[in-house]
Protein backbone atom coordinates (compact mmCIF):
# COMPACT_ATOMS: atom_id res chain seq x y z
CA UNK A 1 0.00 0.00 0.00
CA UNK A 2 2.73 2.29 1.17
CA UNK A 3 4.72 1.80 -2.48
CA UNK A 4 1.92 2.47 -4.11
CA UNK A 5 1.01 6.02 -2.55
CA UNK A 6 4.80 6.73 -3.59
CA UNK A 7 4.77 5.46 -6.49
CA UNK A 8 1.39 7.57 -7.75
CA UNK A 9 2.96 11.00 -5.85
CA UNK A 10 6.38 10.67 -7.72
CA UNK A 11 4.10 10.04 -10.84
CA UNK A 12 1.77 12.74 -10.30
CA UNK A 13 4.50 15.20 -9.83
CA UNK A 14 6.25 14.40 -12.91
CA UNK A 15 2.88 14.20 -14.91
CA UNK A 16 2.36 17.73 -13.34
CA UNK A 17 5.84 19.01 -13.61
CA UNK A 18 6.31 18.01 -17.35
CA UNK A 19 3.12 19.60 -17.59
CA UNK A 20 3.79 22.87 -16.55
CA UNK A 21 7.25 22.85 -17.98
CA UNK A 22 5.55 22.74 -21.65
CA UNK A 23 2.89 25.65 -20.80
CA UNK A 24 5.65 27.91 -19.47
CA UNK A 25 7.98 26.84 -22.50
CA UNK A 26 4.96 27.23 -25.23
CA UNK A 27 4.36 30.99 -23.18
CA UNK A 28 7.49 32.01 -23.36
CA UNK A 29 9.29 30.96 -26.55
CA UNK A 30 10.37 33.12 -29.23
CA UNK A 31 9.38 36.27 -27.47
CA UNK A 32 11.51 38.90 -28.15
CA UNK A 33 12.23 42.48 -27.06
CA UNK A 34 11.96 44.51 -30.18
CA UNK A 35 13.86 47.52 -29.32
CA UNK A 36 16.13 47.59 -25.94
CA UNK A 37 14.67 50.83 -24.51
CA UNK A 38 11.15 50.14 -25.33
CA UNK A 39 8.30 47.46 -23.80
CA UNK A 40 7.43 46.18 -27.29
CA UNK A 41 7.83 42.45 -27.41
CA UNK A 42 6.97 40.13 -30.50
CA UNK A 43 7.31 36.89 -31.76
CA UNK A 44 7.20 37.65 -35.12
CA UNK A 45 10.79 36.63 -35.92
CA UNK A 46 10.55 33.37 -33.93
CA UNK A 47 7.83 32.13 -36.75
CA UNK A 48 9.86 30.67 -39.13
CA UNK A 49 12.96 29.75 -36.30
CA UNK A 50 13.27 26.68 -34.67
CA UNK A 51 11.32 27.94 -31.85
CA UNK A 52 7.97 27.79 -34.53
CA UNK A 53 6.66 25.21 -33.02
CA UNK A 54 6.31 26.19 -29.77
CA UNK A 55 5.17 30.01 -30.79
CA UNK A 56 2.21 28.18 -33.10
CA UNK A 57 1.16 26.68 -30.32
CA UNK A 58 0.98 29.46 -28.05
CA UNK A 59 -1.58 31.30 -30.34
CA UNK A 60 -3.25 27.73 -30.27
CA UNK A 61 -4.03 27.61 -26.46
CA UNK A 62 -5.21 31.03 -27.35
CA UNK A 63 -7.71 30.04 -29.38
CA UNK A 64 -6.66 32.13 -31.85
CA UNK A 65 -4.74 32.29 -35.63
CA UNK A 66 -1.39 34.11 -35.68
CA UNK A 67 -0.76 36.79 -38.02
CA UNK A 68 -0.37 35.68 -41.71
CA UNK A 69 3.68 35.52 -41.80
CA UNK A 70 5.42 37.43 -44.18
CA UNK A 71 2.14 39.96 -44.14
CA UNK A 72 1.66 41.12 -41.14
CA UNK A 73 3.65 41.18 -37.92
CA UNK A 74 2.31 42.20 -34.60
CA UNK A 75 3.73 43.19 -30.74
CA UNK A 76 2.54 43.23 -27.39
CA UNK A 77 3.16 45.58 -24.71
CA UNK A 78 2.48 45.07 -20.89
CA UNK A 79 4.23 47.72 -19.16
CA UNK A 80 5.08 51.79 -20.12
CA UNK A 81 8.30 52.68 -21.83
CA UNK A 82 9.23 53.52 -18.02
CA UNK A 83 8.58 49.79 -16.78
CA UNK A 84 5.27 50.11 -15.02
CA UNK A 85 2.89 47.75 -15.69
CA UNK A 86 -0.11 49.27 -17.81
CA UNK A 87 -3.11 49.48 -15.65
CA UNK A 88 -6.77 50.68 -16.07
CA UNK A 89 -6.25 53.22 -13.46
CA UNK A 90 -4.05 55.00 -15.54
CA UNK A 91 -4.10 57.05 -18.48
CA UNK A 92 -1.21 56.75 -21.05
CA UNK A 93 -0.19 58.92 -23.75
CA UNK A 94 1.52 57.21 -26.74
CA UNK A 95 3.23 58.50 -29.24
CA UNK A 96 4.79 57.99 -32.71
CA UNK A 97 8.53 58.35 -32.78
CA UNK A 98 9.20 57.76 -36.82
CA UNK A 99 8.01 56.69 -39.84
CA UNK A 100 4.62 55.05 -39.82
CA UNK A 101 3.99 51.62 -41.80
CA UNK A 102 1.32 51.62 -44.94
CA UNK A 103 -1.01 50.26 -42.69
CA UNK A 104 -0.46 49.78 -38.73
CA UNK A 105 -3.17 49.08 -36.18
CA UNK A 106 -3.05 49.86 -32.03
CA UNK A 107 -5.79 47.79 -30.17
CA UNK A 108 -6.09 47.80 -25.90
CA UNK A 109 -7.21 44.27 -24.96
CA UNK A 110 -8.48 43.90 -21.19
CA UNK A 111 -5.78 41.14 -19.81
CA UNK A 112 -2.57 39.43 -20.58
CA UNK A 113 -4.94 36.87 -22.80
CA UNK A 114 -4.84 37.77 -26.29
CA UNK A 115 -8.04 36.40 -26.70
CA UNK A 116 -9.85 39.22 -24.35
CA UNK A 117 -12.26 41.14 -25.72
CA UNK A 118 -11.10 43.67 -27.86
CA UNK A 119 -11.86 47.21 -26.40
CA UNK A 120 -10.66 49.21 -28.91
CA UNK A 121 -8.35 49.99 -31.77
CA UNK A 122 -7.04 52.60 -33.44
CA UNK A 123 -5.46 52.86 -37.12
CA UNK A 124 -3.88 53.87 -40.26
CA UNK A 125 -6.57 54.37 -41.37
CA UNK A 126 -9.00 56.48 -38.52
CA UNK A 127 -5.82 58.09 -37.05
CA UNK A 128 -5.70 61.50 -36.78
CA UNK A 129 -2.53 63.08 -37.37
CA UNK A 130 -0.56 66.38 -36.27
CA UNK A 131 0.95 68.51 -38.96
CA UNK A 132 4.12 67.21 -39.02
CA UNK A 133 2.78 63.44 -40.20
CA UNK A 134 2.99 61.87 -36.17
CA UNK A 135 0.28 60.40 -34.72
CA UNK A 136 -0.76 60.93 -30.20
CA UNK A 137 -3.10 58.35 -29.68
CA UNK A 138 -4.52 59.03 -25.40
CA UNK A 139 -5.39 55.57 -23.77
CA UNK A 140 -7.74 56.48 -20.92
CA UNK A 141 -11.68 55.16 -19.11
CA UNK A 142 -12.98 58.29 -20.62
CA UNK A 143 -13.46 60.24 -24.00
CA UNK A 144 -10.23 62.10 -24.28
CA UNK A 145 -9.82 64.80 -27.47
CA UNK A 146 -7.68 63.67 -30.66
CA UNK A 147 -7.32 59.65 -31.10
CA UNK A 148 -8.35 57.98 -27.74
CA UNK A 149 -8.03 54.52 -26.89
CA UNK A 150 -10.59 53.29 -24.47
CA UNK A 151 -9.08 51.88 -21.66
CA UNK A 152 -11.15 48.99 -19.72
CA UNK A 153 -11.19 50.14 -15.83
CA UNK A 154 -9.20 48.99 -13.08
CA UNK A 155 -7.79 45.63 -14.98
CA UNK A 156 -3.88 44.60 -16.01
CA UNK A 157 -3.96 45.41 -19.64
CA UNK A 158 -1.78 45.02 -22.80
CA UNK A 159 -1.36 46.83 -25.96
CA UNK A 160 -1.28 45.01 -29.09
CA UNK A 161 0.28 46.55 -32.48
CA UNK A 162 -0.24 45.28 -36.13
CA UNK A 163 1.70 46.48 -39.27
CA UNK A 164 2.49 45.08 -42.66
CA UNK A 165 5.42 43.49 -42.63
CA UNK A 166 8.39 45.04 -43.81
CA UNK A 167 11.11 42.85 -45.97
CA UNK A 168 13.17 40.60 -43.58
CA UNK A 169 12.67 43.32 -40.30
CA UNK A 170 10.95 42.14 -37.52
CA UNK A 171 8.01 44.36 -36.52
CA UNK A 172 9.78 47.61 -34.41
CA UNK A 173 6.18 49.48 -33.26
CA UNK A 174 7.30 53.25 -33.56
CA UNK A 175 5.46 53.97 -30.08
CA UNK A 176 6.51 55.39 -26.77
CA UNK A 177 4.17 54.90 -24.09
CA UNK A 178 4.43 57.40 -21.35
CA UNK A 179 2.08 57.28 -18.37
CA UNK A 180 -0.58 60.14 -17.49
CA UNK A 181 -2.16 60.70 -14.85
CA UNK A 182 -3.37 57.64 -12.24
CA UNK A 183 -6.51 57.90 -10.36
CA UNK B 1 17.96 5.53 -0.56
CA UNK B 2 18.05 3.08 -3.69
CA UNK B 3 14.23 2.73 -4.00
CA UNK B 4 13.51 6.36 -3.90
CA UNK B 5 16.13 6.78 -6.49
CA UNK B 6 14.26 4.61 -8.92
CA UNK B 7 11.26 6.24 -8.36
CA UNK B 8 12.64 9.80 -8.61
CA UNK B 9 13.44 8.46 -12.58
CA UNK B 10 10.54 7.46 -12.71
CA UNK B 11 8.96 10.43 -12.25
CA UNK B 12 11.26 12.37 -14.36
CA UNK B 13 10.67 10.22 -17.43
CA UNK B 14 7.03 10.52 -16.65
CA UNK B 15 7.87 14.19 -16.78
CA UNK B 16 9.56 14.25 -20.04
CA UNK B 17 6.50 12.25 -21.39
CA UNK B 18 4.08 14.76 -19.99
CA UNK B 19 5.66 17.58 -21.36
CA UNK B 20 6.08 16.17 -24.75
CA UNK B 21 2.58 14.88 -25.09
CA UNK B 22 1.68 18.35 -23.53
CA UNK B 23 3.55 20.12 -26.44
CA UNK B 24 2.36 17.82 -29.29
CA UNK B 25 -1.25 17.43 -28.50
CA UNK B 26 -3.12 19.91 -26.28
CA UNK B 27 -2.91 23.22 -28.32
CA UNK B 28 -3.98 21.48 -31.26
CA UNK B 29 -6.89 20.24 -29.52
CA UNK B 30 -7.92 22.76 -28.17
CA UNK B 31 -7.87 25.17 -31.01
CA UNK B 32 -9.75 22.34 -33.17
CA UNK B 33 -12.20 22.55 -30.75
CA UNK B 34 -12.33 26.74 -31.83
CA UNK B 35 -12.45 25.69 -35.69
CA UNK B 36 -15.31 23.22 -35.43
CA UNK B 37 -17.38 25.10 -32.83
CA UNK B 38 -16.78 27.72 -36.00
CA UNK B 39 -17.99 24.87 -38.77
CA UNK B 40 -20.72 23.98 -36.37
CA UNK B 41 -22.19 27.54 -36.40
CA UNK B 42 -21.58 28.37 -39.88
CA UNK B 43 -21.02 24.96 -41.67
CA UNK B 44 -18.02 23.64 -43.16
CA UNK B 45 -17.00 24.04 -46.68
CA UNK B 46 -18.69 27.29 -47.05
CA UNK B 47 -17.54 30.82 -47.03
CA UNK B 48 -19.04 32.72 -44.53
CA UNK B 49 -18.20 36.67 -42.82
CA UNK B 50 -16.90 36.96 -38.61
CA UNK B 51 -19.14 39.17 -36.47
CA UNK B 52 -17.06 41.79 -34.61
CA UNK B 53 -16.96 39.38 -31.45
CA UNK B 54 -15.55 36.90 -33.48
CA UNK B 55 -13.28 38.17 -35.23
CA UNK B 56 -11.60 40.05 -31.71
CA UNK B 57 -11.28 36.55 -30.88
CA UNK B 58 -9.39 34.58 -33.40
CA UNK B 59 -7.62 37.88 -34.83
CA UNK B 60 -7.54 40.06 -31.72
CA UNK B 61 -4.71 42.17 -33.35
CA UNK B 62 -7.19 43.51 -36.22
CA UNK B 63 -9.16 46.79 -35.72
CA UNK B 64 -13.18 45.33 -35.75
CA UNK B 65 -14.25 47.78 -38.31
CA UNK B 66 -11.92 45.59 -40.59
CA UNK B 67 -13.93 42.76 -42.64
CA UNK B 68 -13.18 38.93 -42.33
CA UNK B 69 -14.30 35.93 -44.15
CA UNK B 70 -13.45 32.43 -43.43
CA UNK B 71 -14.14 29.11 -44.94
CA UNK B 72 -13.85 26.29 -42.74
CA UNK B 73 -12.69 23.55 -45.03
CA UNK B 74 -12.35 20.02 -44.99
CA UNK B 75 -10.65 17.97 -48.10
CA UNK B 76 -10.65 14.82 -46.25
CA UNK B 77 -13.25 13.69 -48.78
CA UNK B 78 -11.95 15.22 -51.62
CA UNK B 79 -10.69 18.73 -53.35
CA UNK B 80 -12.35 22.28 -51.80
CA UNK B 81 -12.44 24.98 -54.47
CA UNK B 82 -11.69 28.81 -52.67
CA UNK B 83 -13.06 31.39 -55.39
CA UNK B 84 -12.31 34.96 -53.55
CA UNK B 85 -14.43 38.06 -55.22
CA UNK B 86 -13.28 40.87 -53.43
CA UNK B 87 -13.54 44.45 -53.36
CA UNK B 88 -10.65 47.44 -54.53
CA UNK B 89 -8.37 48.23 -51.89
CA UNK B 90 -5.69 46.28 -49.58
CA UNK B 91 -7.01 42.62 -48.68
CA UNK B 92 -4.59 39.57 -47.47
CA UNK B 93 -6.11 36.15 -47.87
CA UNK B 94 -4.17 33.21 -45.62
CA UNK B 95 -4.97 29.60 -45.74
CA UNK B 96 -3.93 28.20 -42.27
CA UNK B 97 -4.16 24.36 -41.46
CA UNK B 98 -6.40 23.50 -38.10
CA UNK B 99 -2.73 23.74 -36.37
CA UNK B 100 -2.39 27.26 -37.27
CA UNK B 101 0.11 26.88 -39.77
CA UNK B 102 0.04 29.01 -42.59
CA UNK B 103 0.44 27.32 -45.59
CA UNK B 104 -0.49 29.69 -47.95
CA UNK B 105 -0.81 33.97 -47.71
CA UNK B 106 -1.60 36.46 -50.53
CA UNK B 107 -2.22 40.22 -50.59
CA UNK B 108 -3.97 42.66 -53.46
CA UNK B 109 -1.05 43.46 -54.96
CA UNK B 110 0.74 40.21 -54.94
CA UNK B 111 -2.51 38.99 -56.31
CA UNK B 112 -2.38 41.14 -59.46
CA UNK B 113 -6.43 40.60 -59.14
CA UNK B 114 -9.41 40.91 -56.57
CA UNK B 115 -10.72 37.40 -57.98
CA UNK B 116 -8.46 34.32 -58.10
CA UNK B 117 -9.31 30.64 -57.25
CA UNK B 118 -7.56 28.26 -55.34
CA UNK B 119 -7.79 24.33 -55.12
CA UNK B 120 -7.51 23.18 -52.03
CA UNK B 121 -6.34 19.69 -51.51
CA UNK B 122 -4.79 17.23 -49.12
CA UNK B 123 -1.14 16.75 -49.35
CA UNK B 124 -0.21 13.30 -50.25
CA UNK B 125 1.50 11.46 -47.40
CA UNK B 126 5.04 9.50 -47.55
CA UNK B 127 3.50 6.45 -49.06
CA UNK B 128 1.48 7.94 -51.28
CA UNK B 129 4.04 10.26 -53.17
CA UNK B 130 6.20 6.90 -53.42
CA UNK B 131 3.75 5.34 -55.24
CA UNK B 132 2.63 7.79 -57.61
CA UNK B 133 6.50 8.34 -58.64
CA UNK B 134 6.40 5.06 -59.49
CA UNK B 135 3.25 5.08 -61.16
CA UNK B 136 4.56 8.43 -62.86
CA UNK B 137 0.96 9.80 -61.97
CA UNK B 138 1.78 12.90 -60.22
CA UNK B 139 3.07 15.01 -63.23
CA UNK B 140 -0.36 14.52 -64.39
CA UNK B 141 -2.01 15.87 -61.49
CA UNK B 142 -0.83 19.60 -60.73
CA UNK B 143 -3.09 21.64 -61.57
CA UNK B 144 -2.42 24.80 -63.62
CA UNK B 145 -4.63 27.05 -61.39
CA UNK B 146 -2.99 27.89 -58.10
CA UNK B 147 -3.20 24.89 -55.96
CA UNK B 148 -2.52 24.63 -52.13
CA UNK B 149 -2.14 21.19 -50.74
CA UNK B 150 -2.99 20.68 -47.05
CA UNK B 151 -0.85 18.26 -45.20
CA UNK B 152 -3.79 18.47 -42.22
CA UNK B 153 -7.58 17.78 -43.45
CA UNK B 154 -9.02 20.58 -41.82
CA UNK B 155 -8.08 24.12 -41.94
CA UNK B 156 -9.35 27.57 -42.47
CA UNK B 157 -8.96 30.40 -45.64
CA UNK B 158 -9.16 33.73 -43.90
CA UNK B 159 -10.23 36.63 -46.36
CA UNK B 160 -8.74 40.19 -44.22
CA UNK B 161 -10.39 43.18 -45.80
CA UNK B 162 -9.50 46.48 -43.16
CA UNK B 163 -12.38 49.34 -43.78
CA UNK B 164 -11.79 53.29 -42.52
CA UNK B 165 -14.88 53.04 -40.84
CA UNK B 166 -17.51 51.40 -39.47
CA UNK B 167 -20.10 52.66 -41.75
CA UNK B 168 -18.24 50.97 -44.32
CA UNK B 169 -17.98 47.61 -42.87
CA UNK B 170 -21.53 46.35 -43.76
CA UNK B 171 -20.93 47.47 -47.81
CA UNK B 172 -17.62 45.79 -48.16
CA UNK B 173 -18.82 42.59 -46.06
CA UNK B 174 -21.32 42.48 -48.65
CA UNK B 175 -18.81 42.61 -51.57
CA UNK B 176 -16.98 40.14 -49.64
CA UNK B 177 -19.50 37.83 -49.03
CA UNK B 178 -19.52 37.25 -52.66
CA UNK B 179 -16.72 35.10 -52.23
CA UNK B 180 -17.69 31.29 -53.00
CA UNK B 181 -16.29 27.72 -50.81
CA UNK B 182 -17.42 24.86 -52.64
CA UNK B 183 -16.33 21.37 -52.41
CA UNK B 184 -15.38 19.99 -55.41
CA UNK B 185 -12.24 20.37 -58.14
CA UNK B 186 -12.00 24.11 -59.52
CA UNK B 187 -12.91 22.69 -62.89
CA UNK B 188 -16.27 20.74 -61.84
CA UNK B 189 -19.74 21.66 -61.93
Amino acid sequence: MRRFIWATLYVTVGVAAGCISAFALIQQAGVKSVATDEPWQSRAAAMAGPDAFYVRSHYLLEGRLPPAPSQLGEATADTDSDGNPLSGGCSYLITSMGPLPRWWSLGIIGSGEARAALQSTADSDTAVREADGSVTITAATTPQPGNWLKVPAQRRLTLIYSALASSQRSVEPPFTIKRGICS
Amino acid sequence: MKKHLFWLIVAVVAGILAHAVFALFVPGWWFSREVRQLARAHGQNSFFILSPEEQAKLLPGLPRFGVTGICVFDVSKGDVTFAADLPDGFWITTIYTDKAEAIYSVNNRQSGANSFTVSLSRAPGLIEQILKSTEKEAIDEIDSGWTVTSPQPRGLAVVWYPTPEIGLRSLAAEHVARTRCTAGHAGEG
